[in-house]
């Protein structure tokens, strides 16, 4: 199993163990085990939380700026919407401003939570404000990968680095260790980003691979579209593309066939339209899993916490990604392109949603 | 007085849309926020909108001179950068030097080279921003305790932020209003010809608009640095536009000559209580943004051009 390693060495950075074995018989399911799949032993205490029902729940996050982020958002509120224990879910952004990611949790605050989420811009940011948050007693959980930045009741997020990691392992097996790689990052100085980036370099480091170039596309189709017209233009020589996310792996392979260049081996993401043009171009990839249903897991979580009951500290998201053999038990025709894979949202809900 | 901020001759800018908006949300928010009308959340308002009320009081010196730097953002970051990285005993010095710096080039650029202002400080802000992400690439780093304290704690049972915002106000006013350079800047931005004319000097007003500007911009950053006790190399990016929306709801005119401290507050009171409301309120985070720019189209429609010196 070519992606193991990578697995592994992340569990082992975050001292985790494998679950199953560990799982307590209580053990409260916050998203089927195959995507939740990295959890802590530590464990929260039972009862700490505890209060009756229903909850008012407050989440601080950086921005709306993508597809995942708006079907995130909507799978979120489904959730809490349908869930008799949430009579009020508050979902702030800070639309990428550090500054008002702060006020954000300021003015949640005010609003008497039950239970805080925060996806921080960047952890130590907002560290005075998840402990005064904690001072009052409240759970706040962390959507997000601090490594031990924040000392946050939960934390629940994809994997980072994991997801870099499978990117830049896959490149190194299809380039047989040389050759010349292009970057395509998020967007600068989020953390998110960041580990992303760590885990891709890691995963080519001692190899005799090169990065040609390296731009920020800000996980947008728009921006990344006119920088890889630039970098293609340009005549610089590409044996791989690596990726922060889909979106802008759409928008490269948009611009090679426009021009008629040969595809080469990129990373992606399950994002439909990836998927899409997955398929169709033929193109040689590996899309890491980021399921928009941890927006779900934050959620039940801090319901959960709320019951009384015990949840892992941490809870990461690594599950195998997809290869070209996989994209038809992904790709969905009959939904548009800003779905991602896997979702939660029931079917009636996503044929309102992205019908295409 | 009264009667004086409003006359048509008047260049504070200020007409009713200015104090109607901040003074209908404040109302309105009581009524339907519940948590609005308390000490913690007033409390929050005030930190939250301190450095923007600092930014924009040097937007608006530049704006009365007919000028605009979006900079000023870039530099905001680029002290929380500094002031991360480099010894606790020399990073205000350096962040006033950078800012020093960064006015000199712009104003030079505007006032020598003749170029637009819009142009010369949104190269020089791509520049700092850049040359920040050099600095520090990633948010984190440790801020020095003496500077923590700048905003954290209490002094005569206030918070720092209220002293912040005294001084800023303080400073500016004095300047713009109880000044000859003020005097010189409000004739330069109306008509800067017919104020070459009588004998005002264009060049050096004009270099130190965009010195005081960036250092607004310095002394925000040194502020939100300390009020979350840490560096982040984008912590500024939102400033530049934002301070400009502020001016503007605050009555200053881009164009130059109209404009005053009392319209600033205004208008950058008016931004926080938008956003603090909204938060509150539980509003949509797809309407937010829908929202603000309705608010800046309405304020600046409803307001009158003025024309002064002609």
């Amino acid at each position: 199993m070519k992606f193991f390693r990578p697995v592994l060495g992340l569990a082992m950075t975050f001292a985790v163990a494998l679950a199953p074995a560990a799982q307590a018989q209580d053990e409260v399911e916050l998203l089927p085990d195959n995507l939740l799949n990295l959890k802590s032993t530590e464990m929260t205490e039972p009862g700490k939380f505890k209060k009756d029902g229903p909850y008012r729940i407050g989440i601080s996050f950086p921005g709306v700026g993508n597809t995942w982020i708006v079907q995130m958002h909507q799978e979120a509120e489904f959730e809490a919407a349908n869930n008799p224990q949430v009579k009020e879910f508050l979902f702030s952004e800070a639309n990428w401003q550090p500054a008002k990611q702060v006020a954000d949790i300021e003015d949640l605050l005010t609003r008497d939570l039950d239970a805080l989420v925060v996806t921080p811009i960047a952890f130590q940011l907002v560290k005075k404000q998840i402990d005064a948050a904690l001072a009052t007693g409240i759970p706040v959980i962390t959507f997000g990968n601090s490594k031990g930045a924040l000392d946050t009741t939960v934390e629940i997020m994809g994997a980072g680095d994991y997801f870099g990691e499978v990117g830049g392992t896959f490149l190194k097996e299809k380039l047989g260790g040389k050759g010349t790689i292009w970057a395509f990052r998020g967007v600068a100085g989020v953390e998110e980003e960041s580990q992303r980036y760590e885990g891709f370099r890691r995963a080519i480091d001692g190899t005799d691979i090169v990065i040609g170039a390296e731009v920020y596309g800000d996980w947008n189709y728009a921006k990344s579209k006119q920088l890889c017209e630039n970098l293609v233009l340009s005549g610089q020589p590409v044996d791989g593309i690596w990726f922060s996310g889909a979106e802008m792996t759409r928008a490269c392979i948009d611009v090679f066939t426009s021009v008629g260049k040969p595809l080469v081996p990129m990373t992606g993401e399950g994002n439909n339209g990836f998927l899409k043009t997955w398929k169709e171009s033929g193109v040689e990839a590996v899309s890491p899993v980021f399921t928009p249903g941890l927006g779900v897991a934050v959620v039940r979580a801090a319901v959960a916490l709320l019951e009384g009951k015990s949840l892992h500290k941490t809870y990461f998201s690594a599950p195998e990604p997809m290869t070209n053999a996989d994209i038809d038990s992904y790709y969905r025709p009959d939904l548009n392109d800003a779905f991602w894979v896997p979702s939660t949202l029931p079917e009636e809900e996503l044929q309102k949603l992205f019908k295409r | 007085m009264i009667g004086r901020l409003f006359s048509r001759t008047s260049r504070s800018g200020i007409g009713i849309i200015t104090i109607a908006l901040p003074l209908s949300m404040f109302v309105i928010l009581s009524f339907t926020a519940s948590s609005f009308f308390t000490a913690q959340n007033l409390g929050n308002v005030g930190n939250q909108i301190t450095a923007l009320l600092i930014v924009s009081l040097g937007q608006l010196i530049v704006a009365i001179s007919g000028g605009v730097d979006l900079s000023v953002g870039s530099m905001l970051s680029l002290t929380s950068a500094i002031i991360v990285t480099f010894d606790p005993a020399i990073v205000v010095p350096l962040a006033i030097a950078a800012g020093c710096v960064l006015g000199t080039v712009n104003g030079i650029g505007v006032a020598i080279f003749g170029v637009h202002p819009l142009v010369m400080t949104l190269a020089t802000a791509t520049f700092v921003q850049g040359l920040t992400l050099l600095v520090s690439p990633v948010p984190g780093g440790v801020v020095a305790p003496a500077i923590e304290a700048l905003a954290h704690g209490r002094l005569f049972g206030l918070q720092p932020s209220l002293f912040w915002c005294a001084g800023a106000i303080l400073l500016c006013w004095l300047l713009l209003s109880r000044s000859a350079f003020g005097l010189r800047l409000y004739a330069l931005g109306a008509n800067p010809r017919n104020a070459s004319l009588n004998g005002v000097k264009v060049v050096g007003p004009i270099i130190t608009c965009y010195v005081l500007c960036s250092l607004s911009a310095v002394a925000a950053g040194i502020f939100l640095t300390a009020r979350v006790s840490t560096g982040d190399p984008t912590i500024g990016a939102a400033f530049g536009l934002d301070s400009i929306t502020a001016i503007a709801l605050g009555g200053v005119q881009l164009s130059g000559g109209v404009g005053s401290v009392p319209g600033v507050i205004l208008g950058v009171v008016t931004l926080g209580l938008a956003t603090n409301g909204m938060n509150l309120l539980g509003v949509s985070p797809f309407l937010r943004m829908a929202a603000t720019g309705l608010l800046l189209l309405g304020a600046v429609s409803l307001q009158r051009r003025k024309t002064i010196g002609v």
